[in-house]
């Protein structure tokens, strides 16, 4: 019986391993969420700082030791079963020269992972997929917040500001240019006769300044924020007619005696700066002297040595203007320069009372500036609830698919079914445990290809048994008849599979997340299949047969 | 236990008769899918899907006219039985950046129900590149898929079996289709790798009826042909009927149990295991039976 203990002991050996394999994730799923209930409970009754201090100590180190399961060979969960945001991106080069152009993925990418690890999000993924394309997983986050982080361009420029009178002479006179254009005279209407010095309340209907809010503010011409789109698209079509060297602009909506308004500036197409000389952003409560913006954050900035050098002269030969701090092509403020500025310091409004715009901003701004702008190409987004439901209904379903296999395989072989449903048991544990070894992620479909393999794989069992039994009834021994069933049944075994693994190996070099999910689990669990119906449950019967010396057999 | 003892069902001499069955399902699964066709999934056909679920009840028309407002009326609405709303749109054509239509959509249902929390469970969009990428993807997967398939096939079985075994499989992959063009089932990727799974297993059930009949080929010389194909098929009765259900078992607690995401998987694979089990008793055998009488290839004593 040499041969069978060597056997055994490589069976044990492999269970082993699969066992140490398979600690870090049983850990992470099974153990630590309990223990995670149990602190955050503790948290909520804790009765004096002191004692919640310490829970709070607690917790950052279960964290910590939460964080570095994730480093071990573990099994994944898909977004699928836990929710989050999975986004591909495509780098926009149409713009880029073609040497900017070959280097823009490598930087976003960069970018966007710096990013990211400073907006703090669990096991994110961000990689570079085919076609200089950008994938982003990101478990549990708040979609629109971590949409807004990454594609934010983060451009921030400073522009000189015109006058408000200025920029009503620039919007008349490209009113005016537009209707000669389109052949209209500009002051005589067929049907009205204009008053002479038209002013902003009774400009001509479908001009610029027809959209004038009557009462600009004290600095700058109003739109209602509703006409933004209509105006923006006639002040466009009128583009050859901007002043030289200017450009038209836009402050973000805000709230103006109830009236939710944009404002319309006239910058120096030229910057003065640009933000790439930042040193760094923080948010930070408003502390002016505007009451409006009381408990309204703002992202304070500090430029880096040059830029400071270059602000200070720019404020100080402006001193009295006033400078646009413009992010992203919308006018984030533009106050009059007081002094000449010599640290480098600014603030960016944010008309954001939650601190969420702030603090993102900082994460943006800290980052750099993407070297092009991003599209989202591809999205699936899973919500937490769903990915929740997902995952306790597919394991609901897969335990009473294998529980109606077990019991079936017990009524039907009775002794063989028993052997054939621990061969079962040892090929979900070794499945598993190839699955963390592998890192592999286990989707829903991965889910459902693990439940498909639990009832594929009793086929094996199924057919050395029913050899078994035909064997018996040809009168064979049970020796005999083991032994001639596992050899009719194992070119079959094999040949069966085969096709079924071929489907899985096209299935994961093709498909892309769920599908490859699918086709893991699905070729990973047919391959364990046979080696356990073949080698396991061979030696189990050999084994059994010896020691009992049976006679007769009946399965 | 024994479901099937020593059986001698007729299998092979009314053949006919299955052929008949089996060619009336093909015929009418192909008018299905070409009159009525298949409802393609997203990854397929491009555009955007926002699953959204309501605290409290909504009515489908309130959610219409917040599409409405927000000028997407195109949009199609659908309701989940959960109460759930699935809102679809096409492709847009002003914007290539896909995940636009889901946050406008947000902040008008923000703007629509003011007094009503949501939650949005999915946002799935893909841009017209992507899903035509996804298609030839697919495509390549499943031809891989079937020439890995028939490369084993005729490398491990000769001609006549291999023939067999692919016919079978078109004939299960088609009739499986076409039950998901009449039950509406949506086409993803997932479903198609469903259906590759459905191919594997039919190929699977063919062959270990063949190597059975290859077998008896070699042993019984006293019976004829058919005689021994109908003696392989009754011998292999009991495995192909036990394995079937087994994997019934699981599909089927798939598809009444586990989230709607997958139900469409699992019922492709369950109509696919049943096809595939009666195919591989009722027609491969009796495909090869039909070809030996056609064109007997040996003299067999």
């Amino acid at each position: 019986m040499r041969g069978t203990r060597i056997k055994l002991a490589i069976w044990l050996l492999v269970l082993v391993i699969a066992g140490v394999i398979l600690w870090p994730s049983f850990q992470l799923y099974v153990l630590f969420p309990k223990q995670e209930k149990a602190l955050k409970e503790r948290l909520s009754k804790a009765a004096t700082f002191e004692d919640s201090q310490a829970v709070r100590m607690e917790i950052n180190e279960f964290n910590q030791r939460k964080g570095a399961l994730y480093e071990k060979r573990i099994v994944h969960l898909g977004l699928d079963l836990v929710g989050g945001m999975h986004v591909v991106l495509d780098v926009d080069r149409s713009q880029l020269s073609e040497e900017d152009a070959r280097r823009a993925p490598d930087l976003a990418l960069e970018v966007i992972r710096n990013r990211i690890d400073q907006f703090g999000v669990f096991e994110p993924t961000i990689q570079k997929t085919d076609r200089g394309r950008i994938l982003v997983q990101l478990p549990g986050v708040d979609r629109e917040r971590a949409l807004n982080i990454i594609k934010q361009p983060a451009h921030l420029t400073f522009h000189l500001v015109e006058e408000k009178a200025k920029v009503y002479d620039a919007l008349k006179t490209v009113d005016e240019r537009l209707q000669a254009k389109a052949g209209v005279k500009p002051t005589v209407d067929s049907t009205v006769t204009q008053p002479l010095d038209s002013t902003e309340k009774e400009a001509a209907p479908g001009t610029l300044l027809s959209f004038l809010r009557s009462e600009g503010d004290e600095l700058d011409l109003l739109i209602y924020a509703k006409d933004t789109a209509a105006f923006r698209a006639l002040l466009e079509q009128g583009r050859e007619f901007w002043p030289q060297g200017y450009e038209f602009a836009y402050g973000p909506v805000e709230t103006v005696d109830n009236d939710r308004v944009v404002r319309i500036y006239l910058l120096k197409s030229e910057p003065e700066l640009m933000g790439t000389r930042l040193r760094r952003a923080e948010p930070a409560i408003y502390q002016g002297a505007e009451l409006e913006r009381a408990n309204t954050w703002v992202v304070n900035f500090e430029l880096d040595r040059e830029g400071a050098a270059k602000f200070a002269t720019v404020t100080g030969r402006n001193v009295g203007r006033r400078l646009a701090i413009v992010l992203d092509g919308v006018v984030r403020s533009a106050p009059r320069i007081q002094e000449r500025i010599p640290n480098g310091r600014g603030q960016i409004t944010m008309y954001d009372r939650r601190g969420d715009k702030a603090k993102d901003l900082s994460i943006v701004l800290n980052s750099g500036a993407l070297p092009a702008p991003v599209v989202v190409v591809e999205e699936r987004s899973i919500g937490a609830s769903l990915g929740a439901d997902a995952i306790r209904r597919g394991l609901i379903a897969a335990a009473v698919g294998a529980l109606v296999v077990v019991l079936f395989m017990l009524v039907y072989y009775g002794v063989g079914g028993l052997l054939a449903d621990f061969a079962l048991a040892v090929n979900i544990f070794l499945l598993i445990a190839v699955l963390a070894a592998l890192r592999a992620t286990l989707t829903l479909p991965g889910l459902a290809g693990i439940a498909l393999t639990i009832g594929m794989a009793v086929d094996a069992n199924v057919l050395v048994f029913e050899r078994i039994r035909e064997e018996l009834r040809a009168g064979k021994t049970p020796m005999a008849a083991v032994d001639t069933g596992y050899a009719r049944a194992l070119v079959t075994i094999i040949d069966a599979n085969a096709t079924t693994i071929i489907t899985a190996l096209a299935l994961y070099f093709i498909g892309s997340g769920p599908v490859r999910g699918f086709a893991i689990t699905l070729g990973v669990g047919l391959v364990i299949n046979v080696l356990t119906a073949v080698f396991l449950t061979r030696f189990i019967f050999d084994w059994f047969l010896a020691q009992f010396e049976v006679k007769t057999l009946r399965i | 236990m024994k479901l099937f003892g020593d059986t001698n069902i007729q299998f092979v001499s009314k053949r006919r008769l299955f052929f008949i069955i089996s060619a009336c399902l093909v015929a009418i699964s192909i008018l299905l899918i070409v009159i009525k066709g298949f409802r393609y999934g997203v990854d397929f056909t491009g555009g955007g899907l926002v699953q959204v679920r309501f605290s409290a009840p909504v009515k489908i028309d309130a959610v219409r006219a917040a599409l409405t407002a927000m000028g997407e009326a195109g949009a199609s609405i659908q309701q989940t039985e959960t109460g759930d709303f699935l809102i679809r749109v096409k492709p847009s054509a002003k914007s290539a950046d896909e995940s636009g239509f889901s946050s406008r959509l947000r902040q008008q249902l923000a703007v629509s129900f003011p007094d009503i929390p949501f939650e949005v469970l999915r946002d799935e969009a893909v841009g017209p590149r992507i899903s035509k990428e996804l298609q030839s993807k697919v495509l390549i997967a499943v031809l891989i898929g079937l020439i890995g398939i028939l490369i084993y096939v005729s490398f491990r079985f000769d001609f006549r079996f291999g023939t067999g075994a692919v016919l079978a499989l078109i004939h299960d992959t088609l009739i499986t289709l076409g039950f998901c063009a009449l039950f509406n089932r949506e086409i993803t990727t997932t479903l198609i790798a469903a259906i590759l799974t459905v191919i594997g297993y039919s190929v699977n059930d063919s062959i270990v009826v063949s190597d059975r009949i290859r077998e008896a080929i070699k042993k019984i010389r006293k019976e004829s042909f058919p005689e021994v194909v109908n003696r392989a098929i009754n011998n292999t009765l009991s495995r192909t009927i036990v394995t079937a259900l087994t994997t019934l078992f699981v599909t089927i607690a798939l598809l009444v149990l586990a989230s709607a995401e997958i139900r469409d998987f699992a019922f492709a694979l369950t109509v696919g295991i049943v096809i595939g089990t009666y195919s591989s008793i009722f027609v491969v055998a009796n495909l090869v039976v039909a070809w030996e009488q056609k064109f007997p290839t040996r003299r067999r004593r």
